[in-house]
């Protein structure tokens, strides 16, 4: 199978290079208009804004290669506190992840419910006579439930996480978009720390159920070395079990890179390769070393 | 007054960005190269404007999810706005 992807990534390359134009485009504009998104996962973290993904993977700590599916559909929004200084809104969402990767097959369907909520304005520099009240570092909140359908073990995965991150419109601040001299987008970054509650038969023990709940705090970074071109993500996670009755390890350090290719300057596709390393959430916690091509799509 | 107004998005629009006023194009989309405002930022985008609009037309305003619609240009912006508040 090896051999068919480089293949497959030109055959798309070539649609994502004439994408401005093809039915591609059409069923993007199809898809905005039913307000229906789509992306690599809706989990709360900045993944949100990845594509949906389907990767070909090498998996370090045994022999497999494997390929991998991710997408998340986000259905439609309800944003209540239309007249407030403050902003929430719920949405229902539906993912699917799958790996053919013989050391942990991997086939789930998700559903469940987030919210976003903005309680406060952010304040903007140099704005003049303008109303500019709010905070100069805006906290922002967000929920995520997920209920999900383990085919491969035949059992219901329950996560719940909680989270809060901080945004700015100055400089050097998290949320605070960097430039070059140019005023080309370079990147930016957020920090979040958050509590997760996880509900997981079968993780530890087969025929026990393992109810933990963990601390977490991440660092995600966006930066682009050639505008428009290239960019890379950092993210890196450490979460800690917070629940001793859980045989869960206590810390749970999770790191993943990433670095993407658009071709044809546009940003609706992109191919890239990404590797992570450390105890992965997605994989019930197991240590994973997984370096991956992917071909990434999103409306 | 529609110009004054435009002028004023803009500015809400630059800060967001990161960028001068001068280097705002109409015809920049809100999510894409180069302002590249993400949902988050679009978010507190919408809270600043609303309170602009509320200070001239309290009974209007205006949804995270009209500024979050994708291809929304800045433009785009600015007529919506100007409409919310000579409604």
């Amino acid at each position: 199978m090896k051999n068919y992807f480089p293949i497959l990534i030109f055959i798309l390359l070539s649609v994502g290079v004439n994408a401005q134009d093809s039915c591609w485009m059409k069923f993007s504009n199809w898809m905005n208009n039913n307000k229906i998104s789509i992306r690599k996962t809706f989990d709360g973290s900045k993944s949100e804004n990845k594509p949906a993904c389907f990767s070909f993977q090498e998996n370090h700590r045994s022999e497999n290669d494997f390929f991998n599916l991710d997408i998340g559909v986000k259905l439609f929004e309800l944003e209540l506190l239309k007249d407030k200084t403050s902003s929430l809104i719920f949405y229902p969402k539906v993912e699917w992840h799958k790996s053919a990767d013989t050391a942990g097959l991997k086939n789930k369907l998700d559903g469940g419910i987030n919210f976003e909520f903005l309680p406060f304005l952010l304040k903007s520099p140099k704005i003049g006579g303008l109303p500019n009240k709010g905070l100069i570092v805006a906290p922002w909140i967000q929920g995520t439930s997920s209920f999900k359908r383990n085919f491969i073990d035949k059992v219901y995965e329950t996560r719940l996480t909680g989270q809060v991150s901080f945004a700015s419109n100055y400089k050097f601040m998290p949320g605070c978009t960097f430039r070059d001299k140019k005023y080309n987008y370079r990147g930016i970054y957020y920090p979040y720390f958050g509590i997760e509650y996880n509900k997981i038969p079968d993780l530890i023990t087969k025929g026990e159920t393992e109810e933990f709940s963990l601390f977490f705090s991440r660092l995600f970074i966006d930066f682009w070395f050639l505008h428009k071109t290239i960019e890379m993500n950092i993210e890196g996670v450490y979460r800690q079990n917070i629940d001793m009755s859980s045989q869960l390890r206590k810390h749970l350090p999770f790191y993943t890179s990433s670095l993407y290719y658009y071709p044809g300057k546009q940003e609706a596709f992109s191919v890239g390769f990404e590797y992570k390393q450390g105890y992965d959430s997605d994989s019930k916690y197991q240590l994973v070393q997984i370096s991956s091509l992917k071909v990434n799509f999103k409306f | 007054m529609s110009d004054l107004i435009k002028q004023n998005v803009k500015a809400y629009i630059s800060s967001a960005a990161n960028m001068p006023v001068s280097e705002i194009k109409d015809e920049y989309v809100l999510k894409e190269d180069p302002l590249k405002l993400d949902d988050t930022k679009l978010g507190f985008l919408t809270l600043s404007l609303r309170g602009y609009i509320k200070t001239l037309n309290p009974s209007e305003t205006i949804t995270v999810k009209e500024i979050r619609k994708n291809g929304l240009s800045v433009k785009g912006t600015c007529e919506l706005v100007v409409k919310k508040i000579e409604s």
